[in-house]
């Protein structure tokens, strides 16, 4: 009746590590193609806007004019879908998980990153001397 | 094998015969569907899909169109596990189903708006 | 008798999502039950017409975070058949991989949940200790360790080397003998066997006449499974239905058991089969008509009805999960037995509530 099936790994779990780890000090196993966080390169990216309109959860802003581009970070699902449409492939993933969030009343939520500034244009060339 | 898929369309009068030929020749219910037609100038009517299946995996779905508001006989009687898919239907489309055995009363999913696929629709666009 | 009225859920222990039931008692014995859902309604297929058809896989994938995968393989599968789009052969052995490896994962979760409904706490944690090895490779291919974002209409987003494969494989195959050390114990401890057999019998007339699909159909002695209709690369893999006569928890568990290793299997034949460069096809247009699409999750069949009118925003999309059809008989198998074997029966249909109400 007494049956020895569970026996054989009860004492082998006598002598082995633990299987879980003691995150967050110790941090959690990754791959090089975790889905972490979403990263954006504003140096080539244009701004147009197609990343806030195809995102499925409404997470990314974009604004045109300021040159700035802004993600909620508890909206978004890092689904990848934004990295796909980008027509000049400059968002990407990062395989690290962003630190834990306390603060979602003080905007900590929302990720905001900004273009470099327009270059001031030449001034124009000097009229035709009459 | 592939199972075939077929769609038959159907009389709404006569859908407790159709569906009692069906459980006489061995079919089971898979599922029920259904659908918001909303077209300019006439007023919305929801097309129903009834979809069964044999041994074989060959589906038959009964399909047919009743304008919004009306009645609709429960199949229950003859497939008694169909009443959660009749509750979830009469509580998302503006259709009224008589007579389920195990009647929710509008309780099943609780939502914020009465009849959310009624209100939603989507208009078929101008070919 | 006097008869007592006991809610079981929305929150219990045991129940890994909310799922309610009155059960009417007389003593210890449960007489009738009446389920109430609709707790975690979310609406998911109002968003269908709202969202662009390419973008919508991914709301899609999230109706579930066990079967995710295989809800956005149906409804990729779905629109590809409206549109009449030809998917790669490579793509569709690496949707079979994933759909395979996804059924591994459910099954152990399921194998895990269950020994907690029945008291035997240790063999639920060795049994998720070995998932952990699953969703390291989902994490290592796909980015994600259960939802994965990697299929899309027209084929799939990731590519996995031949080599990697090979050598997931071979990681498997080790897994298999470590899992089967663990399924031995569901299938000769005595305590598990005491608890699970004879309990919640379901002849095979009433599972096919109440609508039971999946392993609770198959556990009755219905040899029903939905890949044998060849869907995506299945057509040429070499595998029957995992059938079981008896009918009760310990059929049903053996039938899962099983079914993890003829995944397996099946996975050592993809890699031996595979062939072809392309992992994605060009869609062109927009889908303008309908179909039913039928597919196989890890608890039963699962049946996606789409419907395009022409735009880029589909007009419905309805998802009939199995578990919605296993309720009626999980209601049957609860009439006459013990309050305490409650949990263990409603367990045994493998509940996942957030698929039954999208």
């Amino acid at each position: 009746m007494f049956s020895m099936a569970m026996l054989k790994t009860t004492i082998a779990n006598l002598f082995r590590k633990p299987a879980t780890v003691l995150y967050p000090f110790v941090p959690g196993k990754v791959y090089a193609n975790t889905r972490g966080e979403v990263m954006n390169d504003t140096d080539s990216c244009i701004f147009c806007g197609i990343c806030q309109r195809r995102c499925p959860a409404n997470a990314i802003t974009v604004n045109r004019a300021a040159k700035e581009w802004k993600i909620e970070r508890l909206r978004c699902i890092v689904c990848g879908n934004c990295a796909d449409v980008c027509p000049k492939k400059c968002l990407s993933f990062d395989n690290q998980y962003p630190k834990p969030l306390a603060g979602y009343e003080k905007g900590e939520n929302v990720k905001t990153l900004h273009g470099k500034p327009d270059e001031p244009k030449p001034p124009a060339a000097p009229a035709n001397p009459a | 094998m592939t199972g075939s898929s077929e769609i038959v369309a159907v009389n709404p009068e006569n859908l407790l015969k159709e569906v009692q030929v069906l459980k006489d020749g061995g079919w089971r219910l898979v599922q029920m569907c259904g659908r918001t037609v909303a077209q300019e100038g006439t007023p919305n009517r929801v097309e129903l899909s009834y979809s069964f299946d044999n041994a074989d995996y060959n589906l038959k779905t009964l399909r047919f169109t009743v304008p919004e508001g009306s009645e609709l006989p429960s199949i229950t009687q003859i497939y008694l596990v169909g009443f959660l898919y009749e509750n979830e239907l009469s509580e998302q489309f503006n259709v009224a189903i008589k007579g389920i055995a195990i009647d929710f009363k509008g309780n099943l999913y609780k939502t914020a708006v009465r009849h959310p696929f009624a209100k939603f629709t989507v208009p078929v666009p101008k070919k | 008798m006097k008869k007592t009225i006991l809610p079981l859920g929305p929150q219990h222990p045991v129940l890994p999502e909310p799922l309610s039931f009155d059960l009417v008692l007389e003593n210890e014995k449960v007489i009738e039950a009446v389920p109430s859902i609709g707790y975690i309604h979310r609406g998911l297929e109002l968003l269908a017409p709202k969202k662009e058809f390419t973008d919508y896989v991914y709301v899609a994938e999230r109706i579930c975070g066990i079967c995710s995968f295989i809800h956005g393989l149906g409804y990729c599968q779905a629109v590809e058949q409206v549109m009449k789009t030809e998917v790669p052969e490579r793509a569709q052995y690496l949707r079979v991989f994933w759909s395979e490896l996804s059924r591994v994962h459910s099954h152990l979760l399921w194998l895990g949940l269950a020994a907690d409904a029945f008291g035997f706490e240790n063999l639920f944690m060795q049994t998720w200790r070995l998932r952990e090895h699953v969703l390291g490779i989902f994490e290592k291919t796909t980015g994600g360790r259960v939802i994965f974002s990697v299929c899309k209409v027209g084929g799939v987003k990731k590519n996995i080397s031949d080599e990697d494969l090979k050598a997931m494989v071979t990681g498997l195959e080790t897994l298999a003998a470590e899992i089967k050390t663990t399924t031995d114990v569901f299938l000769n401890d005595y305590s598990a066997k005491q608890r699970l057999c004879g309990l919640g019998v379901l002849s095979k007339e009433d599972a096919w006449h109440l609508g039971a699909v999946g392993p609770v159909l198959r556990a009755s002695g219905s040899s029903t499974d939905v890949r044998m209709t060849g869907y995506a690369k299945y057509g040429e893999l070499d595998f029957a239905p995992v059938v079981e006569t008896a009918g009760d928890c310990y059929a049903r568990c053996k039938v899962r058991i099983r079914e993890i290793f003829q995944s397996i299997n099946l996975m050592r034949q993809v890699c031996g089969k595979i062939k072809g460069e392309a992992i994605e096809a060009k869609i062109t247009g927009m889908p303008d008509g309908e179909c039913f699409m039928r597919l196989e999750q890890p608890r039963g069949e699962v049946v996606y009805y789409v419907k395009g009118n022409g735009t880029k925003f589909l007009e419905r999309f309805r998802v009939r999960t199995p578990t919605f059809a296993n309720i009626p008989p999980a209601i049957v198998t609860l009439k006459g037995s013990q309050l305490a074997d409650v949990p263990t029966l409603l367990l045994s249909i493998d509940p996942c509530i957030s698929c039954t109400e999208r």
